[in-house]
């Protein structure tokens, strides 16, 4: 079995060896393609958990002054619940909201006391009701001047940028991706071509079709996942760039870490897959061309 | 339990019952060949070889020799009509089935079909590693098959080190490594002067004597005269002309 497998596994070496243009140029668009493909997703991700940070686009944050009575903040809170479109009031104590953002946040908040003001969370029904509901909140004695921050606007830029994202990067690494499928089922061609008397005999001698595919489908994988593995190493490399143009708005702009072993893991496996399925299509009938 | 078509059991007790009951090894009945619509390679060709004997087939080029030996080892299919081999459909015979055909034969293509950057003794282990023989296997097998065409001093030779006639020798070793109960030998004698000629069909000859049916496409006169006690097809225009 081993002895079989050494053989086979030789005879895709060999011909990566002598086809060392075509298959650089396939393992080099795979792996541009895995590389854009992969930093979006990062980016995606990057993007996505910071949303997820921001309040809803259904809910109103109100921050109260310090000078207040507990009957005044009840009733606020009833009058608040009685507007048209709110669904739910809560307080935030400073401590919770405080004690959050630690969380969050260490670098900014380590060593400083807490500046921050008691607030209501405002969940809307009908977030076309939130400028009114906005309004109302403004004028209530015990909400803070400018106290009324409502997140909406914010959350419809990112959740365009997302889009716009998911977008560009299926385009572009779909475009990639395209091309390296050609250059990767040229590649495999050109192997047969190159290869066909060796083909010609195997096929006289009796050798089994699995026995001459096999090779051309290892090829295929090997070009893939190389370009997955060099394609996960520029995005790591992508990632320290990141964190070091960003050291500057450390504690406002975070960059996320990496997840090595699943860009790495994700990466390779996805680009040996893809390998496989267009040497796949290149090898229909390898004896055509012999 | 069944038994498939091919297997070994039922090949090696067919050969014997057909041998012992002089039935032919191959048989064409009716076979036409056509490429396109216009291109006939072979018309309505029968005939049958029995197991054991040597056979030339003659024409001129365009002739259809070549075809009747790629119809046995089924590089091409008939049109019409069938090719049997052993028993075998050749011709209906499943893609899957092929490889172990063929590993009951051995072909000699025109053009020595050798691995220029192998050494001698490398093409022959890479066809035996093609057909799933072991590290262990081939080396072993090697030199016997290098001594039988008397290539054994120049194993470590490349082709384009070797002259016509070792090439050819060694060709006919790489068709050796199944121990073929059929030669398939298509112009064997295409690129060689007179004495190549004569030691490369003396070659296969011997092989017959130990028992393979062998069938050699030609058009060399020389040969046929030197070897005229087997059994000579003649081929015209796709059709038989002379048996």
């Amino acid at each position: 079995m081993l002895d079989r497998l050494e053989f086979l596994v030789s005879e895709a070496f060999t011909a990566l060896r002598r086809n060392t243009w075509m298959s650089f140029a396939a393992i080099t668009t795979s792996c541009m393609a895995l590389f854009l493909l992969g930093g979006m997703a990062f980016a995606y991700r990057g993007i996505a958990g910071y949303a997820e940070t921001l309040p809803s686009k259904l809910e109103v944050r109100v921050f109260l002054v310090d000078k207040r009575t507990d009957f005044e903040t009840k009733q606020a809170m009833e009058q608040i619940g009685k507007l048209k479109g709110v669904r739910k009031v809560a307080l935030v104590t400073k401590a919770e909201a405080w004690a959050k953002l630690q969380r969050e946040m260490p670098d900014i908040t380590k060593g400083i006391s807490n500046p921050l003001p008691d607030a209501f969370n405002v969940s809307l029904s009908d977030v076309d009701e939130a400028n009114k509901v906005a309004a109302s909140i403004r004028k209530m004695p015990i909400v803070e001047k400018e106290g009324v921050k409502y997140e909406g606007e914010t959350q419809a830029l990112l959740s365009q940028t997302l889009t716009l994202l998911r977008w560009v990067g299926s385009a572009l690494g779909g475009l990639m991706l395209l091309t390296s499928a050609v250059l990767i089922y040229n590649a495999i061609r050109m192997t047969i071509v190159a290869r066909r008397r060796e083909i010609r005999i195997m096929s006289l001698v009796g050798a089994t079709r699995s026995t001459i595919v096999i090779p051309l489908l290892i090829e295929g994988i090997i070009q893939g996942a190389i370009g997955g593995l060099i394609a996960s190493f520029l995005i790591l490399a992508g990632h320290q760039l990141l964190i070091r143009l960003m050291a500057n708005f450390a504690g406002f702009i975070r960059v996320g870490s990496l997840p090595l072993v699943l860009v790495f893991g994700s990466l390779v496996a996805l680009g040996a897959l893809y390998g496989l399925i267009c040497s796949m299509f290149a090898v229909r009938d390898p004896r055509g061309i012999a | 339990m069944g038994l498939s078509l091919t297997d070994p059991n039922l090949i090696v007790l067919r050969g014997t019952l057909g041998f012992l009951a002089g039935v032919a090894n191959i048989e064409f009945k009716g076979v036409c060949v056509e490429y396109g619509k216009y291109v006939r390679a072979l018309t309505d060709v029968s005939f049958t070889v029995e197991k054991g004997e040597f056979v030339f087939f003659v024409g001129r080029t365009g002739s259809g020799k070549s075809t009747i030996l790629k119809l046995l080892s089924r590089e091409v299919q008939p049109t019409r009509g069938t090719v049997s081999f052993d028993g075998l459909d050749v011709s209906n015979m499943p893609e899957r089935d092929v490889p172990s055909l063929r590993r009951r034969m051995g072909i000699v293509p025109q053009d020595f079909g050798l691995l220029p950057r192998k050494k001698a003794w490398e093409n022959i282990g890479y066809a035996m590693r093609a057909v799933g023989k072991r590290r262990i296997e081939v080396r072993k097998a090697i030199e016997p098959i290098l001594e039988n065409v008397n290539l054994a001093h120049r194993a470590d030779a490349f082709p384009t080190e070797m002259s016509g006639g070792e090439q050819q020798r060694l060709a006919i070793a790489r068709a050796l490594i199944n121990s073929p109960q059929l030669i398939l030998a298509d112009e064997p004698t295409g690129n060689l002067d007179a004495d190549h000629s004569i030691e490369i069909i003396s070659l296969l000859q011997e092989l017959n004597q130990q028992g393979a049916t062998v069938l050699v496409a030609t058009h060399d006169l020389l040969v046929l005269e030197k070897f005229s006690q087997h059994r000579v097809v003649t081929m015209e225009k796709g059709q038989i002309s002379h048996a």
